[in-house]
């Protein structure tokens, strides 16, 4: 249907569009753009604002909290990267290349199961796990005769604690993405592929992975994306990010700033160049559903 | 030779399936136990399973008025976002009009700003309007927060509905409010499926905004509630078993009988095709 006048937009359009346009702007884009505006301000929160110009920018680049905090990010973007999705495909293409494989539906449920857990449940739930003294993990350790280990305490591996737990639930994700994304390439071609000679793990190099290139790309945006974004784990397995804020992350730091010690003006800052660095990093997503519509 | 690859490809998804079950397994075993038996038997079945965990965990931990909060608040930020993206959706893959992609993409792209960005203006927006602590103001923050991904699901899916369908429909002299209701929206059922398991999912879990925005225990959502809970009777390990299951088990129930409703559902809002 075209579109033949302005009063055909006023009357038919625009109600359609605006109650959903309201909520996104008033919910989610005009606080992300105050967090840039707030970012040019000294404010504790209640009293009144004082413009300081750059100052909270500057303040980003001494804080070595900050810097500390944005390496994890990345440590947790090389983890899911690096594991949640090449684990993810391999499974996949385990499931996907022996037709003989029985329990594939049990297999697939264990392995997407964990993504239905309340992630501050499983925070919990692996804190125990970890827990120093008496705790199934270091238990284990005992019986084989190992030493116990502080998982969460220790500042040379808490973040890495923390990150296999992230890796624990969002795995299956990545696994089902790559299914999905498998199940779009025509059985022909694999087929003829098998004929002619092709050793599964070339098939899987040659041809599976090159036909999957695009959904592996999004697979690569959202879990850097979602990384940079993450809070929920390392808020609850680490308290106070940790000794010498060893487990702190970007979304926990910022929000002490704003929650505990009112640095509004400064965490905006904060705020403000992890939405820059999140928008940069996930750009492709944002081409490709563009185009996918 | 075929064999012993089999035998590997097995062992392979065997040992991942255990890594992904055995903490599940270790919950349970443990919400069974007395607490001693937790330290004293830590990986194997309870000696002599009691339930009476469960009874004092769900009254200790306030979980009748959590999950009365969080499946009020699920249900209705479900039902305003199946709404409200439906309905933007419609013109998006029906009308053409001027800046029609563009609003798509700016609509769309507000997914990649970090809900904990989103949170902290937000939050000092919602307490000068009276509504921190209330249950109410964080379903505004929730319809708000989660439409892109759902506005996606449903612009792609009612474009693949063909035009003649409303057009004839048009033609007849049908309104484009009686075309959506009566013929878009109920041929977009998988749309909504896909929608509501995705903003479902993403609302029982949340715990960033929970943690925020609801102070008082009887505001608690379900995750809020459970870290409460932790906070007062964290050693006592079969109560935090117990109340682990709590928090899981609805999802759990519906993965279970939804399952592939459930992949497909999600898989929908980040890839196409």
């Amino acid at each position: 249907m075209k579109s033949k006048s302005s009063s055909f937009f006023i009357q038919v359009i625009l109600p359609f569009i605006t109650p959903a346009l309201a909520f996104y702007l008033l919910f989610r884009l005009i606080p992300a753009f105050n967090a840039f505006y707030i970012s040019f301000f000294s404010w504790d929160g209640i009293g009144p604002m004082k413009f300081v110009g750059l100052r909270n920018w500057l303040e980003l680049t001494v804080d070595e909290v900050f810097w500390k905090a944005f390496r994890n990010n990345i440590f947790l973007i090389i983890a899911s990267v690096g594991i949640e999705i090449p684990v993810g495909l391999l499974l996949a293409y385990l499931l996907m290349i022996e037709p003989s494989i029985k329990g594939k539906t049990f297999f697939r449920t264990a392995y997407f199961n964990p993504m239905m857990f309340i992630p501050a449940a499983i925070a919990l739930l692996w804190k125990l796990i970890y827990f120093p003294v008496g705790g199934p993990l270091n238990n284990l350790l005992s019986y084989l005769g190992l030493p116990a280990i502080d998982w969460l305490g220790d500042p040379s591996i808490n973040v890495w604690s923390v990150i296999f737990v992230v890796v624990w639930q969002w795995t299956g994700w990545y696994f089902v993405l790559s299914l999905a994304g498998m199940s779009s390439i025509p059985t022909e071609v694999i087929e003829s592929a098998i004929i002619d000679g092709a050793s599964k793990f070339r098939l899987l190099r040659s041809i599976i992975i090159p036909l999957m290139k695009s959904n592996l790309f999004l697979q690569i945006t959202l879990a850097a994306t979602g990384s940079l974004m993450y809070f929920d784990l390392f808020w609850i397995m680490v308290e106070g990010g940790g000794p010498g804020h060893s487990a702190e992350v970007l979304a926990t730091w910022l929000y002490k700033q704003t929650f505990m010690w009112s640095k509004v003006g400064y965490s905006c800052a904060m705020a403000a160049f992890l939405t820059i660095v999140t928008f940069l990093v996930g750009f492709y997503w944002i081409r490709q559903v563009a185009k996918a519509s | 030779m075929v064999k012993a690859r089999l035998v590997l490809v097995y062992l392979v998804l065997i040992s991942f399936a255990i890594v992904f079950i055995f903490p599940v397994y270790w919950a349970i075993v443990s919400s069974l136990k007395e607490s001693g038996e937790i330290f004293t038997n830590p990986w194997g079945l309870p000696s002599k399973p009691l339930l009476d965990n469960y009874v004092d965990a769900w009254i200790l931990g306030g979980f009748s008025r959590a999950y009365l909060n969080s499946g009020v608040l699920t249900i209705s930020t479900v039902v305003a976002i199946v709404i409200l993206s439906s309905m933007v959706a419609y013109p998006l893959s029906r009308f053409n009009f001027r800046g029609r992609d563009k609003l798509f993409y700016f609509l769309v792209s507000g997914y990649m700003i970090p809900p904990v960005v989103v949170l902290i203006p937000l939050y000092f927006m919602l307490k000068s309007m009276n509504l921190i602590d209330s249950l109410f103001g964080i379903f505004l923050a929730y319809v708000g927060l989660n439409l892109p991904i759902p506005i996606f699901i449903m612009r792609s899916y009612m474009s693949s509905i063909p035009r003649e369908i409303d057009e004839s429909a048009y033609i007849d002299g049908a309104s484009p409010w009686y075309i959506f209701w009566k013929i878009i929206l109920p041929l977009s059922r998988p749309a909504v499926a896909a929608v509501a398991i995705w903003t479902g999912l993403i609302t029982w879990q949340d715990f960033l905004y929970a943690l925020t925005i609801l102070l008082s225990p009887e505001n608690f959502t379900v995750p809020r509630a459970l870290l409460n809970f932790y906070g007062v009777y964290g050693n006592m390990w079969a109560y935090i078993a117990a109340g682990f299951i709590f928090a899981i088990l609805p999802m759990e129930i519906f993965y279970l009988v939804f399952q592939r409703h459930f992949v497909r559902g999600l898989t929908a809002g980040a890839i196409k095709g």
